[in-house]
């Protein structure tokens, strides 16, 4: 299959643009929702629903659902909204939670949820990670038993982002203990407004809030199931897959530093030669990291595996983005730390800002660590201890 | 592994590896390149460049698998700079196929054409020179004149040639747009060159951690060297599918000249960064002339040296109406 990347690229661009302008999107909203530490907005959501945007990637009723390059429109959509940074990112995270029950196999219950996500009526965090088994999810200690005809789950878990606002938790539960512990593992779709489900914010360095969850005897019926139970690993791993096809989002946040510190730079006169050196080597790096993003859509588009490409590009694409968000502070000086509009780059982010929203990319989405882990293993077949 | 080529593509490039000996030829830091060059030659190799053979065609895609293949192997042989010098000559209108069929190896130097002797790379085994001064090209002869090899780095055939020394062939002014997209192609081979060593190097080191057992276990075992391997082959496999990406662009493609700039630089950095852990990762082996991880260092250090001569950062940076 031959696909124009460029093409591709230019043309989710100027969707996403056209959107904004539609939607009266102003940077300043932008800034203020940034601010506000909820990277959610409604009518961007619902703009986006309206226009087809969600699901189109795994919705069998998306109107991209007979496009053979549709995963390809995905990574180049999200590559866009990251460009233009609209508050997405509770919109990604439950495409990825669709993404994996749609291919678990949905029951009624859950085709209900999948057709309410592509219309922008709901929202899904993950709940993923605890507080002691972060990079190592599979040691998960939230638990699930079988009561009658209902699961009761009973346990916490960290960085449940976006579950102040979302509906429902796509949430890793330990149902049985086996020798392996990648074994015995579960997915549920839990309503977050449950009895016995509790939200307690997280903020962070990036100034986004996060969320830890606890789960205190709630029940939920048996089709809140996804997949088999006891077979939750490879739906989790699913949905961890298709989150790192998305890795486009970093492209386009490492692009957008880029090009406003052009901008900046360009303003203050002739740039030293140390500098160009500098960025020749970020420009060259955004576009090997481009490379692999495209890689990775044009496999999936392919049906060709993608999982350890993608590892790759997550990796490459989020260690410019924070080495350039380094740089960035380095290269501006004094004027680089100054927060919100005031900054240089005036409505459109303060560089303080980027700095420390990049640091959570190599950390979110499997840290940079396990990526390589999984590349080592995988891409060298090395031996493992 | 990522490189997207067809049949044709990946006929080619298993051609000239066996050729240049491919990652087990590593051992040999060099070979005799007047010899190398007439057996290329022999193959036809020296017609996969631009407007030589119309088979080429408008991208630099084959002369890459070209030059990827002689940086798997022990290139001697000027490939990377008789590139260069046709597409000058090419997009000059020059009649280059009158230059190229006798098969004499040509080569690039840039700068004026003043009385000192020069450093020139290829200059030990080229018969013929294109100097480049800016927008003025002026070809020479250098049948007759068998300049010393100069003793470097990377065991590459340089030496040090007069002008006063070569016999002028004709001049031209060219337009800068095709001392640019001729740029380009240099900067697309010695991309493709350093990638093939980077791609050797690393299969080489991948294959020793696997091997070589410390502390009862493959050193390939510890996360140290796992890390640092996967940082390696995730730059290589990006770097190829930039290479892949714009050597296919055609000849005055917009977005071609910016993104050789950047393909040859991202893939210079790699392959120091594979060539300097491979090394590391051999231990005290990696510094043993019988083995080849030095030799890869030796030559990735020098050809990258070469593959950025003149090279200007700016090249790499959008101009500024393309910045949103």
């Amino acid at each position: 299959m031959s696909t124009d990347w460029d093409a591709l690229a230019a043309h989710w661009n100027d969707e996403v643009v056209r959107l904004r302008e539609e939607i009266g999107y102003t940077e300043s909203r932008v800034h203020d929702v940034h601010e506000s530490g909820t990277l959610h907005d409604s009518v961007l959501h619902a703009a986006m629903a309206e226009r087809g945007w969600l699901g189109m990637a795994w919705s069998e009723s998306s109107p991209y659902a007979a496009d053979p390059a549709r995963a390809a429109h995905t990574c180049a959509l999200w590559t866009a909204t990251n460009y233009h940074r609209l508050p997405v990112d509770f919109v990604e995270l439950t495409e990825m939670a669709a993404f994996a029950i749609q291919q678990a196999g949905p029951n009624d219950s859950q085709r209900s949820f999948l057709d309410a996500v592509c219309r922008g009526e709901v929202l899904a965090s993950l709940g993923f990670s605890e507080p002691d088994a972060g990079s190592d999810v599979a040691a998960a200690r939230t638990a699930a038993r079988l009561d009658g005809d209902e699961w009761v789950i009973d346990g916490a878990k960290i960085f449940t982002t976006g579950a102040h606002v979302a509906d429902y938790v796509f949430l890793l539960a330990r149902t049985s203990v086996q020798p392996r512990k990648h074994d015995g593992l579960t997915m549920f779709l839990v309503p977050l407004r449950a009895a016995g489900v509790e939200v307690q914010p997280i903020h962070t360095l990036g100034g986004e809030r996060t969320n830890a969850t606890f789960y205190n005897e709630v029940r939920v019926g048996r089709e809140a199931v996804v997949g088999e139970v006891g077979r939750g690993w490879s739906t989790l791993l699913t949905g961890l897959a298709f989150e790192r096809s998305l890795m486009g989002m970093y492209l386009g946040r490492a692009q957008r530093l880029f090009d406003d510190l052009l901008g900046v730079l360009a303003r203050r006169g002739p740039m030293e030669r140390s500098v160009a050196v500098d960025l020749a080597m970020v420009a060259a790096r955004i576009e090997a990291a481009r490379a692999c993003v495209e890689d990775v859509a044009r496999r999936i588009v392919e049906g060709r595996p993608f999982s350890t490409e993608a590892a790759a590009t997550k990796l490459l694409s989020t260690e410019v983005f924070k080495d350039l968000s380094y740089l960035a502070i380095d290269i501006v000086g004094p004027e680089a730390l100054v927060a919100g509009p005031a900054g240089v780059l005036g409505d459109e982010g303060a560089i303080e800002h980027w700095f420390r929203g990049s640091q959570v990319s190599t950390i979110y989405g499997g840290s940079n660590e396990v990526q390589r882990n999984i590349i080592a293993r995988h891409r060298l077949q090395l031996p493992t201890l | 592994m990522p490189a997207v080529v067809d049949d044709t593509e990946e006929m080619l490039l298993d051609t000239f590896s066996r050729f240049f000996g491919g990652s087990d030829s590593g051992h040999q830091m060099s070979v005799d390149a007047a010899g190398q060059w007439t057996r290329f030659v022999e193959l036809g190799g020296h017609r996969i460049a631009r407007g030589v053979d119309s088979e080429v065609g408008e991208s630099c895609m084959l002369p890459a698998l070209v030059a990827r293949a002689a940086g798997r192997g022990v290139a001697v042989a000027p490939y990377l700079e008789h590139v260069h010098a046709f597409a000058l000559l090419a997009g000059l209108g020059a009649d280059d196929r009158s230059f190229s069929d006798d098969g004499t190896a040509w080569t690039v130097v840039a700068g004026p054409d003043d009385a000192a002797p020069r450093l020139v790379q290829g200059g030990a085994v080229a018969g013929a020179l294109v100097s480049v001064d800016g927008t003025e090209v002026r070809l020479y002869s250098l049948e007759g004149h068998t300049p010393s090899p100069e003793p470097n780095l990377g065991a590459l055939p340089m030496a040090r040639i007069g002008f006063r020394a070569s016999t002028p062939l004709a001049s031209f002014v060219a337009a800068p747009e095709v001392v640019r997209e001729a740029r380009a192609d240099r900067d697309l081979v010695e991309a493709a060159w350093l990638l093939g060593a980077g791609e050797a190097a690393l299969d080489l080191v991948v294959r020793h951690v696997r091997e070589r057992h410390q502390f009862d276990r493959p050193i390939g075992s510890f996360q140290a060297l796992q890390h640092r391997l996967a940082d390696c082959v995730s730059q290589l496999d990006g770097a190829l599918l930039l290479l892949d990406r714009v050597a296919r662009l055609h000849w005055g493609d917009p977005r071609r000249v910016r993104l050789a700039a950047t393909t040859v630089l991202y893939a210079a950095a790699t392959a120091e960064t594979i060539a300097r852990e491979t090394v590391q990762m051999f231990g005290g082996y990696g510094v043993c002339d019988e083995y080849a991880a030095p030799h890869f260092l030796r030559r990735i250090k020098a050809r990258k040296v070469v593959a950025l001569d003149g090279f200007h950062p700016e090249d790499c940076l959008p101009t500024a109406g393309d910045v949103s």
